[in-house]
């Protein structure tokens, strides 16, 4: 759990202080990985199998995200030449 | 059969919008039919009525949404009798006033067809979430109405008048939720229906609190001074045909919520607020009347002199007793009459001079002498000349307010103001009478009413000087029903929490 | 038997109605014979009631109530739309109706050559059958509703000249003065509610002396109430300055209004609820105290105007001060005597003064007449006749009247020595000013050489005549008043003899008239060396005492500038600014708010990481 909580800390920290949104990208599947990582551990010990079925999930559901994230960076990228998450805040309100 | 006087104006309203734009001839036949219709409806009803049955005729009741319990319930006694009548009547006279329309003359006809079902559907209702919902849906036309047909600072007025209503609205809402769960506490039964409900007992301090909620929305509606303030701007804004919907109908809204939901739910609340809600309905008589003597626009002076006689409607239902209930009914229907005869009054007026400033306007009378004559009678109604029937109405209130055990402490006080109120009218009426129709004209070359004209004002003439010579007929079908609002009995009882009466 | 008494309130609305929709299309000769003949049908109605009434023995005139309908039945309230027939009401139609068909047969010649001649007799027959309602009333709510209708009747003609502003204002004063005194008599009606359960005279009045004690404070309270009615529409100090103003309508409107009918009505109130006023001595004498101050007050203003018609107005005013007072004192149906002989002598000098501004063109200034003795004999004897009774002539019939109330001033239990000195006083006055009047227009040679006047057609003239009758001849009435009315006062008049007292009032009377004649003859410049003597006062009495101006002050600028004041402080810049800075704030906080959203991913996501950890933190430690 420690090794689970850690890492998904890192996962969030890089989030937070990286700028570059491709490096974003990869905290945050960092912090899934870590979840998936503690939902095994956990399966194993309590012999289970919700939470092994339930990391299935999340990896699909991770490889959807990304698919859809990453268009989503490039189509950024095509119309802005951004790669600063700061300098995109249309959303700003 | 009852439902039939709501659904007609709205779906006639529905059906509208797939008509052609252009299809002026087909919208204003469906217009004018679909208010026709729902008046005959109403008059059906008045005939039908029961004269000696206290309680709800001709109820219907559909499943509406079985998991909460919330229904489709709706029912017309002696003092919504008069309110639907007057709705209907005020739906003709307003659509019939609405066909010069030029702009977008579809939209604006299912609008007040809308605006009207609305607010049949709130005297109608029994249920209270199916009140609420005819309450909002009153708002949406409105804000339309005004805002995209309105004159002068429209959107403005719109804006405050439905985020002013809205806000009681709101209010109300978590008042209604609180109720059925107290009854659900009682009775561990979930139920919306307000016939159960009054037979609720309610402890007197949730009482205070949900009548608080209840009467600022009811308050802001009608409205009671200080709360009125979007008034003004509304009335002024607001085109003509909406605004004898909205001064004759949509304002009695609010005082009928105070008899239909307040005074049999939350007496012991009323008895300890009667006081300082007289005073402010007291005040808004005075404080309506005196402004409405700086006024120069005639619109704007009508509509200071509605805050005025609403503020007497207000207090007539304070003084709870028989006279003063009744009195305010009487008043209701009466002010609905008055007042969008008043502003079909200033309507023509404005269409034939171009202006509604007093300054500009002089000796109409010479060229209009029918207008003068329909003029004269209105507006001597309408500052209760006795004999008419605003007199009557003033009358009763103040007597019952005279009367009241309730109101005792300020009866003399209150009463006083409702004197200063009535001469201020006489100032006010006449000073708007005289300087547009008396005195030496400026124009001289305009012309009567026309006949059409004179039709719509025709029946408010009749009805003031009929009503006037014998309220009888009026008051005996109210005076049943207020009888048995002001002795209801609390059966349901808190501790055993069972039904102690079944019906 | 009395059913048919419906009919002469019947006839003058049935003449409103038809004229006022088809008057402008039918003949003036057909307007006229319309106008009139409903009020003459009316009067012979009343006729008939009358004798009817003379069928029965005295005990059972009183009381008879003929009901059309329940009216209304709403709580507690319970009335029925009737009429009441007993001999004071009788009494008063046949005043009301005799008097205004007279009146109306004059208004024939006299607007002859008005365009809104139908107009006119519509609003005549209008107010008719509004005071023949007031009169007519078996309860206080109709009584009220035949006030406001009298109210909006005089209103109307009042104000008939409509292009005329002073016309249209004064209309409007009158109109308002009249609501203020509705009102009063509106919160009576509701005290009498509360302490009768009714409002029905009858059960009233047999209530009233076992409900309360004398001088009960409901009873006083509900006397003064009334009395605020009365005194406005009697004009009475100090709701009486709309009737000078009133002026302004056409001379047979005053005449009908403001001599005969309209002002009477607080007298005739007071007659009707005078069981309630005897319970309320404080009341009564608090009239008697009004009645002969407005007395002698009215006297004095009437001494100085220039203007025939204001002249013959606050002798008006003065008079009825003469029927308030004895009202107040007791003596009830002098009063209403003197208030049939006022109505036949005060019309007749209406009718004669129109009678003379016709002539001079509409000129009603006495100081451009004179000499019209020569030219117009019947409008002058007529006139004579009037004058002589108003001064209270002997033998003539406003000797009767007014001599009987003079003496009961001072004889009745009532009354004081005070009081008899103003009324005599006044009577002086009286006589001076009318006379002054007479003098200035009738005799010497005239001042205005342009002038060219005649004697008025037959229409005109012969109303003149028979008031002229009337107000010689109807001192002679007074015994037959007295016995008619008694069943409804519960007693006749006591009529004191004192030949002391007489002689005195004699002298004062002869002694007015006397001082006017000199006075005319003495010169123009005289006389305006007396004016700059006495010139302050003399302003203060010429200004009406400056009431008007007291009043504007202290009343009508006051409540225009706090309407207009409350429209901009608390209207625009109170409540309503206070709402719209409701509105202001929210809008003001969710724009402060809003920084938060600003559209950088990272802040959000510390957000939602900072957020996290904190409920982190609540669920592992609560």
């Amino acid at each position: 759990m420690l090794i689970s909580s850690s890492v998904f800390c890192i996962g969030a920290c890089g989030f937070i202080i990286r700028k570059n949104p491709l490096i974003m990208f990869m905290s945050v599947e960092l912090m899934l990985n870590s979840v998936n990582f503690l939902l095994i551990a956990y399966s194993s010990f309590l012999n289970s199998l919700d939470g092994q079925i339930f990391a299935l999930f999340i990896m699909t559901v991770a490889a959807a995200e990304v698919v859809v994230g990453l268009a989503i960076i490039l189509t950024i990228f095509r119309t802005r030449h951004e790669m600063d998450v700061d300098h995109i805040n249309a959303l700003k309100g | 059969m009852l439902s039939l006087i709501i659904f007609i104006p709205l779906l006639t309203a529905m059906v509208l919008i797939f008509v052609g734009r252009d299809n002026t001839g087909l919208i204003k036949i469906a217009g004018v039919g679909a208010a026709t219709s729902t008046l005959l409806v109403s008059l059906w009803l008045l005939f039908s009525f029961d004269v000696s049955n206290p309680g709800m005729q001709f109820v219907q009741t559909l499943h509406w949404v079985p998991a909460l319990h919330i229904n489709y319930l709706v029912g017309i006694d002696g003092i919504s009798l008069w309110m639907v009548v007057l709705t209907a009547f005020l739906g003709v006279v307003s659509i019939l006033m609405s066909l010069n329309q030029k702009k977008d003359l579809r939209n604006f006809i299912a609008l007040m067809l809308a605006l009207e079902a609305g607010t049949l559907g709130v005297f109608l209702a029994l249920d209270t979430i199916l009140f609420y919902v005819f309450w909002e849906l009153m708002l949406v036309p409105t804000y339309f109405i005004i805002g995209l047909w309105g004159e002068g600072r429209r959107v403005y007025a719109t804006m405050k008048f439905v985020i002013y209503t809205l806000v009681g609205s709101l209010l109300m809402l978590v008042a209604i939720l609180t109720l059925t769960m107290v009854h659900y506490g009682a009775t561990h039964e979930v139920t919306f229906d307000l016939r159960i409900l009054t037979h609720t007992h309610i402890d007197p301090f949730m009482q205070i609190w949900m009548f608080l909620f209840f009467f600022v929305a009811f308050a802001i509606k009608i409205p009671v001074f200080p709360l009125h303030s979007w008034l003004p701007h509304a009335y002024v804004a607001c085109p003509i045909p909406a605004l004898i919907l909205l001064t004759g109908a949509m304002s009695k809204t609010g005082a009928y919520g105070f008899l239909r939901f307040c005074l049999p739910l939350f007496p012991e609340a009323i008895e300890s607020m009667a006081l300082v809600i007289g005073f402010m309905a007291a005040s808004g008589m005075v404080y309506g009347a005196w402004i409405a003597l700086a006024q120069k626009d005639i619109k704007a002076l009508v509509a200071y002199s509605s805050i005025s006689h609403l503020g007497f409607i207000v207090l007539g239902i304070f003084a709870q007793n028989g006279e003063g209930i009744q009195g305010s009914v009487l008043q209701m229907f009466n002010h609905g009459i008055i007042a969008s005869a008043l502003f079909l009054i200033v309507g023509f007026i404005e269409s034939r001079m171009g202006t509604r400033n007093l300054g500009e306007l002089r000796g109409l009378s010479k060229s209009m002498p029918v207008l003068y004559g329909v003029f004269m009678l209105v507006m001597l109604a309408a500052l209760g000349l006795p004999g008419l029937n605003g007199f009557v109405g003033e009358f009763l209130i103040l007597m019952g307010v005279w009367t009241s055990h309730l109101l005792a402490g300020l009866a003399s006080i209150l009463v006083l103001m409702g004197g200063l109120s009535i001469v201020f009218a006489s100032i006010y009426m006449l000073y708007m009478f005289q300087g547009s129709m008396q005195e030496k004209p400026t124009v001289e070359n305009n012309s009567d009413i026309s006949s059409s004209e004179f039709k719509l004002l025709l029946p408010a003439c009749i009805l003031i000087l009929l009503i006037g010579l014998y309220p009888k007929p009026i008051i005996d079908r109210v005076s049943p029903s207020v009888e048995s609002l002001l002795h209801l009995e609390k059966t349901v009882n808190l501790e055993t929490g069972k039904d102690n009466d079944h019906h | 038997m009395f059913a048919s008494s419906w009919f002469i309130l019947l006839f003058p609305l049935a003449g409103f109605i038809f004229l006022s929709w088809y008057g402008n299309r039918i003949s003036k000769i057909l307007v006229g014979s319309i106008g009139c003949g409903v009020v003459g049908a009316s009067f012979l109605t009343s006729l008939v009631a009358l004798s009817n009434l003379l069928f029965l023995p005295a005990e059972e005139r009183v009381g008879k109530v003929q009901v059309l309908y329940q009216w209304i039945s709403s709580g507690n309230f319970k009335l029925d739309l009737a009429i009441l027939v007993d001999p004071l009401s009788v009494f008063m139609f046949l005043i009301v109706t005799g008097v205004g068909f007279v009146i109306h047969i004059y208004s024939i010649g006299y607007m002859h050559d008005d365009p809104e001649y139908a107009r006119f007799f519509s609003y005549l027959n209008l107010f008719i059958f509004s005071m023949l309602v007031l009169v007519a009333a078996a309860d206080f709510f109709f009584l009220i509703v035949g006030w406001a209708l009298v109210g909006l009747a005089s209103y109307l003609l009042i104000g008939f000249y409509k292009e005329k502003t002073s016309a249209v204002l004064a209309a409007r004063k009158a109109f308002v003065m009249n609501v203020i005194g509705d009102v009063g008599m509106v919160i009576a009606a509701f005290v009498i509610f509360e302490s009768f359960g009714t409002l029905n005279f009858i059960e009233v009045f047999a209530a009233a002396p076992g409900t309360f004690r004398i001088n009960d404070d409901q009873i006083l309270l509900i006397t003064l109430l009334l009395l605020v009615g009365a005194f406005a529409k009697s004009a009475q100090l100090p709701l009486h300055t709309w009737l000078p103003d009133a002026m302004e309508g056409p001379t047979p409107v005053s005449a009908l209004i403001h001599a005969a009918t309209m002002v009477t009505a607080g007298v005739y109130l007071i007659a009707r609820c005078h069981v309630l006023y005897e319970l309320a001595p404080f009341t009564m004498y608090l009239i008697a105290t009004v009645g002969v101050l407005t007395a002698i007050f009215a006297g004095t203003m009437g001494m100085l105007q220039y203007d025939i018609k204001r002249v013959i107005a606050y002798s008006t005013m003065s008079q009825l001060g003469y029927m308030f007072l004895a009202m107040g004192i007791g003596v009830y149906s002098l009063g209403m005597f003197h208030l049939m002989t006022h109505a036949f002598f005060k019309a007749l000098l209406f009718l004669a003064a129109g009678s003379v501004i016709h002539a001079m063109d509409g000129e009603q200034d006495i100081r451009k007449m004179g000499g019209l003795r020569k030219v117009m004999p019947l409008t002058h004897a007529t006139f004579l006749i009037g004058a002589l009774a108003l001064a209270g002539f002997p033998l003539t019939s406003g000797y009767f009247s007014k001599e009987a109330i003079i003496l009961s001033s001072y004889h009745e239990d009532m009354g004081n020595f005070i009081f008899w000195a103003i009324a005599l006083i006044t009577a002086g006055m009286t006589a001076f000013y009318i006379f002054r009047v007479y003098f200035s227009t009738f005799i010497g040679e005239t001042r205005s050489p342009d002038a060219h006047p005649h004697e008025s057609p037959t229409t005109m003239v012969l109303p003149l005549i028979i008031l002229a009758v009337f107000a010689l001849g109807g001192g002679l009435l007074s015994p037959l008043v007295d016995g008619f009315l008694a069943p409804v006062f519960g007693r006749e008049a006591h009529h004191f003899h004192d030949g002391f007292l007489e002689t005195i009032a004699l002298i004062a009377g002869i002694g007015g008239i006397a001082t006017a004649a000199l006075v005319y003859q003495v010169s123009k410049d005289r006389i305006e060396l007396i004016k700059e003597a006495f010139a302050p006062l003399y302003d203060l009495v010429f200004n009406k005492y400056y009431i008007d101006e007291i009043y504007d002050l202290l009343i009508v600028n006051p409540t225009k500038a706090i309407g207009a004041f409350m429209e901009e402080k608390a209207e625009k810049q109170g409540i309503d600014f206070a709402v719209d800075e409701v509105g202001f704030q929210v809008k003001e906080v969710s724009r402060r708010i809003s920084f938060w959203q600003s559209g950088r991913i990272r802040s959000y996501a510390l957000n939602m990481v900072a957020g996290m950890v904190i409920i982190l933190l609540f669920v592992v430690f609560l």
